[in-house]
């Protein structure tokens, strides 16, 4: 769970120190004044801020200090007399149950960075004292999430929370940013109050909603995706290991001037008797034993030959012919391949060059992809698809052509430079695989030219050697070479073995997988989950209830969507059916039934809510009753901060009304940062010293 | 033809959309001379050769550096600059939409809202990098003057030809 404790803003003025220190405790929390413009707004953001959520204020840029009111970052009114801030910056005390921990953030200073959090392990009263704890964070920065140094990373472990790893529109995997998290929870009085999690900040995570009630009502659905997910990394583990060693053993096949034959090349599961069908043959088609018998026969019959050359002229002769022949045409083999090869090579150099040329592109039309919303978004600066004389629709287009020539929109050319790019990787991947083919064929060439030649040569000196007793050196190198061969052949099917031991290694895992994945259930929802589900429909329709929902007159039709886990009126989202006052009432409703199924089914929700301005749009004090009434039927076991408009008589009563102890309650009147008084002085010298 | 067996019917042929290369792309251009104009004018302003200098100098890495080496006169030979239509035309909706003014000497200046563009583009940090920090090390470099001296050679040149 996560409790705020407490909250105090600095903001240091020549004048002196202008700020706020207030206190929060469980249950329901009032910050409330008279006026709408009072800083209610600003002390929220300053809660937000210190935790390091201003996106959900701000959005996916809002990052740093920009989110807050300019009483942070520029001047403060005071009486008619403006100060000049000097520095600023706001002390948070959170506590998870057991730990408390002070949260400072400064929002404009001069030598630190608002990207910096420093972390008090100790409540906000004590940190000066020197026995205190403190650790620098940063947060919003690159890997604040992930991080060791990352404050969200800190947090999460604080709070408690195992977020989930989850699929971005990318493909890729990251974790569920708690700002994400909290934007459910946080209701923001700007963009909060249109739509349910409508603050949600964009970190382009897939059904990010969807997650989001996933985590909290912790749903078995997100274990099980997580268990999908798992599986199929080790699938792919499996399959990139299958896929080595099945290399390997072609390798040494090929070493040998060999082939595997029978190989399995996908992952299966495998028998003794699939085992035993993988063997080896020689490019001429014979078996390895076949090979080495034949050779060993050789061998003898050399063994049988007089090593005499006299005896071995005509012999010596023809087969010195034979072997030219040979060499010869060879050679032509080798000069094919090395065309081939310099041809592949250029190609590659090419397809590489043309690659580069296309990413580039594609990078750079992103940019222009973005400058074009970026233009719209400005505050209607421009539009590129707009004529800024005559307002009418023009092509985003500088070419000179004819008027009714079609032109891709640049989404469509993002698309179609795309396809050209992975039609590029496909033929350079293709082409590399041909030059790997290619370079060993060549390899193979060489060596035998390299026998060969030699051969002849020892043929060459045994013809025209004149002493007649010396023994033939053709014969007794042929004798080398076989003997060789043989050995290296037995060597061969020894090294396989192990690599097939390696493969039977696999298949049992292999084995393991497929069953694992048989197991998971086909349907993504467990019973548990469904409970939960019909819980919150139950509870959400209470609440509609509660809150006088009247755009329906009767609320069968509302369902929980399996799909979104969003609430549906006949198949259709709830807010085209619903008039403004109602849309709000949903939100209440909503945001409401989460953390009563999380209390009810042990969820993961932090137990705590915020909302700024509930009282929107034509929302009556007697609606506002009933709101207030269903959070206090809640209790202490969560914490609900309600920003409010005293504006009225009727809604004084309703809080004066409400029972001593249930409530507390943060009066502002006038402004919300006051000068500190002597007695919050003596507070902040406390801690000077 | 009307023999052939094989053409019996009507062939249809529909035009397929075109791909527009993003140089020249209105959105693109403009931001990019507006960048131009933000990181290299002195006081935001720029004459048309040096936007087109420029503009050609970031199509490609190589141009980029010869423009940089000319910008600190370690060129002997000039840079070739190629003028592009698209400069021309971008330039026409820029001052439309109220980004650009002409000054009375000729020269193109921002107007504040396309100053205020400008600086959001730079601002937004991974929007056009390569580009502003390209620009960023030309800077101010390559002034008024050195682009005189330039067209002068050109002038001379093609009076004796």
């Amino acid at each position: 769970m996560l409790k705020i404790n407490r909250l105090r803003v600095e903001i240091n003025t020549v004048n002196g120190v202008y700020g706020i220190d207030s206190s929060f405790h469980s249950g329901l929390n009032f910050v409330s004044s008279p006026d709408n413009t009072c800083g209610k707004s600003s002390i929220l953001a300053a809660i937000y801020y210190c935790l390091g959520f201003e996106q959900i204020i701000g959005g996916v840029s809002g990052i740093g200090s920009k989110v807050l009111t300019s009483v942070f970052k520029s001047y403060i009114d005071d009486n008619g007399k403006t100060w000049t801030v000097t520095e600023s910056g706001a002390y948070l005390e959170i506590t998870n149950g057991n730990e408390t921990i002070t949260i400072f953030r400064s929002a404009l200073a001069q030598n630190r960075d608002n990207r910096l959090i420093t972390i008090y392990h100790s409540n906000y009263a004590s940190i000066a004292d020197p026995k205190t704890q403190s650790d620098d964070m940063f947060v919003n920065v690159q890997n604040s999430a992930t991080g060791e140094k990352g404050f969200h990373t800190y947090l999460e472990e604080f709070l408690h929370l195992e977020l989930p790893e989850v699929r971005t529109s990318d493909e890729h995997e990251r974790k569920l940013y708690l700002q994400v998290i909290f934007a459910s929870m946080f209701i923001e009085q700007k963009h909060g109050w249109s739509d349910i999690f409508s603050g949600m900040p964009i970190f382009g995570i897939k059904e990010s909603k969807k997650r989001v009630i996933e985590f909290l009502l912790h749903l078995d659905t997100l274990k099980n995706e997580k268990e999908r997910d798992r599986l199929k990394t080790i699938k792919a583990n499996i399959e990139r290991e299958w896929e080595q060693v099945i290399a390997e053993i072609q390798r040494i096949a090929l070493r040998e001037t060999c082939e595997a034959r029978n190989l399995p090349t996908r992952p299966r599961v495998l028998g003794e008797r699939d085992f035993s069908q993988i063997h080896f043959v020689s490019f001429d088609g014979s078996t390895i034993d076949e090979v080495i018998t034949r050779l060993q026969k050789e061998f003898d019959s050399l063994k049988q030959l007089k090593p005499r050359v006299s005896d071995n002229f005509e012999a010596l002769n023809k087969e010195l012919s034979e072997t030219e022949s040979i060499i010869i045409s060879l050679e032509s083999d080798l000069r094919g391949v090395t065309t081939q090869l310099a041809r592949d090579n250029e190609t590659i150099r090419r397809l590489t060059k043309d690659l580069e040329i296309i990413n580039s592109d594609i990078r750079n039309n992103n940019d222009a992809a973005r400058l074009q919303k970026f233009g719209s978004e400005a505050k209607g600066e421009f539009s590129a698809d707009t004529c800024p004389v005559c307002k009418q629709l023009i092509h985003d287009n500088l070419l000179l052509t004819e008027s009714d020539s079609l032109f891709m929109n640049i989404e469509e050319n993002i698309r179609h430079l795309k396809e050209q790019k992975s039609m590029l990787e496909f033929s350079l991947s293709s082409h590399k695989k041909n030059k790997e083919v290619l370079q060993q064929q060549k390899d193979a060439i060489e060596v035998r030219l390299m026998t060969l030649g030699r051969l002849a040569q020892s043929l060459r000196t045994d013809l025209f050697t004149t002493t007649e007793t010396e023994a033939s050196e053709a014969i007794l190198l042929k004798r080398i070479e076989i003997s060789r061969r043989i050995e290296s052949l037995s060597h061969l099917s020894d090294s396989a073995s192990t690599q097939i031991e390696k493969l039977k290694d696999l298949v049992s895992q292999w084995n393991d997988y497929l069953d694992r994945k048989n197991k998971l259930p086909s349907k993504s929802l467990s019973d548990l989950d469904t409970e939960k589900i019909a819980l919150l429909k139950k509870n959400f329709i209470q609440n509609l209830r509660d809150y006088h929902y009247s755009s329906l007159s009767n609320f069968n039709g509302i369902q929980i969507s399996e799909e979104s886990f969003l609430p549906t009126i006949d198949g259709f989202d709830m807010k085209f059916d619903s008039s403004a006052s109602d849309g709000v009432r949903v939100i209440w409703a909503f945001t409401m039934a989460l953390l009563q199924v999380s209390i009810a089914k042990a969820g993961s929700h932090p137990n705590i809510l915020i909302f700024d301005e509930p009282a929107q749009q034509s929302i009556i004090p007697a609606d506002m009753k009933s709101f207030i009434d269903s959070v206090v039927t809640l209790g202490n076991d969560c914490q609900v901060i309600v920003a409010i408009t005293l504006n009225s008589k009727e809604l004084v009563n309703i809080i004066e009304g409400l029972k001593e102890g249930t409530y507390n309650q943060v009066s502002i009147s006038e402004k919300a940062f006051k000068l500190f008084n002597f007695e919050a002085k003596e507070d902040t010298d406390d801690k000077h010293e | 033809m009307s023999d052939n067996p094989l053409l019996r019917g009507d062939i249809v042929f529909d035009a397929k959309p075109d791909a527009v290369p993003y140089n020249y792309r209105i959105s693109y251009k403009v931001s990019q001379l507006c960048l131009i104009m933000r990181i290299c004018g002195w006081q935001d302003s720029c004459s048309l050769i040096k936007l087109h200098m420029i503009s050609f100098a970031l199509y490609t890495r190589e141009n980029m550096d010869k423009l940089l080496k000319f910008a600190k006169n370690e060129l002997t030979n000039p840079p070739i600059v190629r003028f592009d239509p698209a400069v021309n035309k971008a330039l026409t909706f820029a001052i439309a939409y109220g980004f650009v003014t002409q000054q009375k000497s000729g020269n193109f200046k921002l107007t504040d809202r396309g100053r205020n563009f400008a600086d959001q583009v730079k601002f937004v940090g991974d929007l056009m990098v390569s580009e502003i920090s390209d620009l960023s090390e030309l800077s101010k470099g390559l002034t008024e003057s050195k682009i005189k001296e330039l067209s002068e050679i050109w002038r001379g040149k093609n009076a004796e030809d």
